[in-house]
C-alpha cells in the first residue's frame, strides 16, 4: 500500500454545493477505486482541491499526479477534499471515477450513487 | 425496448436503490472514514469507508422495509467487525421499528480472515438478530443474485431467513469449492470446473431441493417484483416462529432429502426427481423453471426421525467417563457416545440438565446436525410433557463442518440453520442454554451449535478459531511470520480462547484447578437470555467498535 495526500489548485466549487454532505462513489474491488467528495476542512483555501490517496498498487506516483492534477485543472473543486480507496485502477478508471463522484456531489444526494 | 438491469453486475449501492421505491432510499449511517476496518489497515490493506455493507431504510411498493447490501467486490463481501455490526445494528433497529420487512441482499464468502474471530461472532450475533426478528413476526427475506453467491456463515443466515429469493448465477453454500479441492483434493471437488460448481450450489439446484424458495432471473426489476411479492404474501399470511411440530417436520423433510439423494454427487437425480418429466431442453428464464417444479411433497409423519444408518449410542469411553466424572462428578451423569455424537443427562445443584454435543474434534455433516437437532427437540419435548424446563448443556468439540462435495449439494448449511433453529427453540421455550467449549471449537461447526449458548464458558484446553495461521497465511496471502507477529497484540484474528474471551464470545475461562461442578452451577445461575456480547467486547477492549457501530446505526434508523 501507499498513502499520501495532494493538493492542487482549483477553481472554487459552487458556494451553494459546498452546502451539500458528501458523495461517494465506485468500490474498492480489483481494478477499482471508490472516490469520497466532502467539502473540505477548516484549513481547506477556497481555491485548493485536496487529495488523499491509499492505493494498493505501488511506485505510480507520477502518474497519480497527472491523472489527479487533471482532474483539478478541468473541474471547480477548490474547497473539496476527496479521499480515494484504491485497488490498481487505471488512470482512465481513475479520472472516470472522479468525474462521476463530482457530479454525484453536485447533483447532491437525492440523486443516489451511480 | 427496455433495458435489463443485471442484478448480479451491480453494486451493492446499486442494488439497494433499485430494489427500493425511487427517491426512498436513506442510507443509515453513509460512509465516513471513522468506519474504515481498522484491522485491515494494521495489515496495511486497502479499507472501505463503508466496509463493505449499505444499511439502509426506504419504501417497497409503499411499505417501509430496512434493507442491508453486500458489496462482494470488496473482500469477497466478507463480514468483519464494523461489517457485521452495521448489519446487526440493522437487525435490532427492526425490531422495535416493525417494519414491513427485512431484506437482506447478501454477496458475501461469509467471514473476514483479516479480522476472523471478530468477523464469525458478528455472523453468530446476525443469526441470533435474524432469529429475533422472525419471532417477533418481522419477516426477514434473503436475496442472492451477486457473485459472491452466500457462503460461509452467510450460507447458514441466509437459510435462517423467512424466505430465500435466487437467481440462477448466485450460490449458496457453506464451504467454497476452493477450500474442499485443497483439503480433500480435486477429486473430490474441482474447483475449476465452473459447470460443476455451478450445479453443486447454484440457484437451480438450491430451489429444486427447496432452500430456495423462488427461482428469480438476473434483473433488478424482477428482484424487485419477488421480493414485492413475498411481502405481499407474508402480509396476508404471516409465518409463526417455527414451533416443536413445525420443526419436527422440518426435521423429516432434511431426513427424506438425505435418504433420497443418499451419495448423489451432481444435480441430474435431483433435478429429474424434482422437475416434470420430460425436461424441457433449454430453460427460458426462471419462471419456466418455477412451472417444470413438482410441488414439494410433505414427508410422511411417520418417518424416523432420526438419520439412518447412524452407529447406536454406547457407553463412554475411559477418557469420555474421566471427563464427564471431572465435570459433573463421579456417578452423577448418564452419557452416552457414538462417534462424534455425545448426549444424556446429568445432575448439578439446581437438578437435571441434558447434555447434548460432539466429542473426538468431529466434522459435523448433515447426519450428526440432525442427530443433535433431534436430541434437542427431544428435550423439548421430554420437559414439555412433565412441565420442566431443564437447561441444556451444548458440548463444542468440532474441527468445524464437513468438507465435500456431497453434503455441499445437500445444503450442509440448511441443515446446520435446522440445528440453530431447534436450539433456538430451547430458547424461545425458556431453556437456559449453556455452552462448553471441550476441546475444538472450529468455524461453521461452532457457529450452528455451541456459540448458540447463552453463556460460553471454554475449558483449559479449548482451541477456538476459524481457521489456523498457516491456512490464513495461504487465503490472505500474508506471511506467516508477519501473522505471528500480529497474532501476539491482534485479538480480532488470532486464534485462541483467550482472545475470543477479550472480544466477548467466550464469557468464562475455566482453569484446570477449579471445581468444576461448582463453576457448573454457578454458571447455570448466573444465565442471561439476552445477547450481550458486543457490550462484553467492549467492556473487555477485544471488539472496540462493535457495539458502538450496531448502535449508532440503529440510532440513525430512528430506533
Amino acid at each position: 500500500m501507499e498513502h499520501f495526500t495532494l493538493v492542487f489548485p482549483s477553481r472554487p466549487a459552487p458556494p451553494q454545493a459546498l452546502q451539500a454532505a458528501a458523495a461517494l462513489c465506485g468500490v474498492v474491488g480489483s481494478g477499482n477505486l471508490e472516490v469520497l467528495v466532502e467539502p473540505g476542512g477548516a484549513s481547506a483555501a477556497q481555491d485548493c482541491c485536496q487529495l488523499e490517496v491509499h492505493t494498493a498498487a505501488e511506485g505510480f506516483r507520477e502518474t497519480w499526479q497527472a491523472v489527479l492534477g487533471e482532474f483539478c485543472a478541468l473541474h471547480a473543486a477548490g474547497g473539496l477534499s476527496l479521499l480515494l480507496n484504491d485497488v490498481g485502477a487505471t488512470p482512465a478508471v481513475v479520472a472516470l471515477r472522479l468525474a462521476q463522484a463530482y457530479e454525484a456531489w453536485l447533483a447532491g444526494p437525492a440523486a443516489g450513487a451511480p | 425496448m427496455s433495458v435489463r438491469h443485471s442484478f448480479l453486475e451491480a453494486t451493492a449501492r446499486q442494488r439497494a436503490l433499485a430494489l427500493l421505491d425511487p427517491g426512498s432510499f436513506r442510507e443509515a449511517c453513509p460512509p465516513q472514514r471513522a468506519w474504515q476496518s481498522p484491522h485491515l489497515a494494521l495489515l496495511d490493506l486497502p479499507q472501505a469507508l463503508d466496509d463493505g455493507i449499505v444499511t439502509a431504510s426506504g419504501t417497497l411498493n409503499g411499505h417501509v422495509v430496512l434493507l442491508a447490501a453486500q458489496e462482494g467486490a470488496f473482500n469477497g463481501g466478507s463480514v468483519g467487525e464494523i461489517h457485521g455490526a452495521k448489519l446487526l445494528g440493522l437487525l435490532q433497529a427492526a425490531l422495535s421499528l416493525r417494519p414491513a420487512g427485512v431484506l437482506l441482499l447478501i454477496d458475501s464468502g461469509g467471514v473476514r480472515l483479516h479480522e476472523a474471530n471478530a468477523g464469525i461472532l458478528a455472523i453468530s450475533e446476525v443469526a441470533r438478530a435474524v432469529l429475533a426478528v422472525r419471532a417477533a413476526g418481522i419477516p426477514v427475506l434473503a436475496l442472492l443474485g451477486g457473485r459472491c453467491g452466500a457462503f460461509g456463515g452467510m450460507g447458514i443466515v441466509s437459510c435462517l431467513c423467512d424466505r430465500v429469493l435466487m437467481s440462477e448465477e448466485a450460490r449458496l453454500g457453506l464451504s467454497g469449492p476452493e477450500v474442499i479441492e485443497t483439503v480433500k483434493g480435486r477429486a473430490e471437488f474441482d474447483s475449476h470446473d465452473r459447470a460443476l460448481v455451478w450445479r453443486v450450489t447454484g440457484g437451480k439446484t438450491r430451489r429444486a431441493l427447496g432452500d430456495a424458495h423462488r427461482l428469480v432471473d438476473d434483473a433488478m426489476e424482477a428482484f424487485r417484483t419477488a421480493a414485492g411479492q413475498e411481502l405481499e404474501q407474508l402480509r396476508a399470511r404471516p409465518l409463526q416462529a417455527p414451533d416443536l411440530a413445525a420443526l419436527e417436520a422440518q426435521q423429516r423433510s432434511w431426513l427424506a432429502r438425505h435418504q433420497d439423494f443418499a451419495g448423489a454427487q451432481d444435480s441430474p437425480p435431483i433435478l429429474a426427481a424434482r422437475l416434470r418429466a420430460p425436461a424441457p431442453a433449454d430453460w427460458d428464464g426462471a419462471a419456466a423453471f418455477e412451472n417444470a417444479l413438482l410441488p414439494l411433497a410433505p414427508a410422511p409423519a411417520d418417518a424416523a426421525g432420526v438419520p439412518a444408518g447412524q452407529p447406536p449410542l454406547q457407553a463412554l469411553g475411559a477418557e469420555d467417563q474421566a471427563w464427564a466424572d471431572h465435570v459433573f462428578g463421579c456417578g452423577r451423569h448418564r452419557l452416552a457416545a457414538a462417534d462424534g455424537f455425545l448426549a444424556g443427562s446429568a445432575d448439578v445443584a439446581h437438578g437435571r440438565v441434558w447434555v447434548i454435543g460432539t466429542r473426538g474434534a468431529a466434522a459435523i455433516d448433515a447426519a450428526l446436525a440432525l442427530r443433535l437437532a433431534r436430541a434437542v427437540l427431544d428435550a423439548i419435548a421430554h420437559d414439555r410433557a412433565s412441565a420442566a424446563c431443564s437447561p441444556l448443556l451444548l458440548l463444542a468439540d468440532t474441527q468445524g463442518q464437513a468438507l465435500s462435495r456431497h453434503q455441499e449439494l445437500l445444503c450442509l448449511n440448511g441443515a446446520l440453520a435446522h440445528l440453530a433453529q431447534c436450539v433456538d427453540l430451547a430458547r424461545r421455550e425458556r431453556h437456559p442454554l449453556l455452552t462448553l467449549v471441550r476441546n475444538q471449537a472450529v468455524s461453521g461447526g461452532f457457529l450452528s451449535f455451541g456459540m448458540l449458548g447463552d453463556l460460553i464458558c471454554a475449558l483449559p484446553q479449548a482451541e477456538i478459531r476459524v481457521m489456523d495461521l498457516r491456512a490464513m497465511a495461504r487465503v490472505t496471502r500474508i506471511p506467516l511470520e508477519r501473522l505471528q507477529q500480529l497474532a501476539l497484540t491482534a485479538p480480532a484474528f488470532a486464534p485462541g480462547a483467550a482472545n475470543f474471551h477479550s472480544l466477548g464470545g467466550v464469557h468464562q475461562l475455566w482453569e484446570a484447578q477449579q471445581d468444576w461442578p461448582v463453576a457448573l452451577a454457578q454458571a447455570l445461575a448466573g444465565i442471561d437470555a439476552d445477547d450481550r456480547r458486543a457490550a462484553l467486547g467492549q467492556q473487555r477492549g477485544g471488539r472496540k467498535l462493535a457495539r458502538q457501530v450496531a448502535d449508532q446505526v440503529r440510532a440513525a434508523l430512528g430506533a
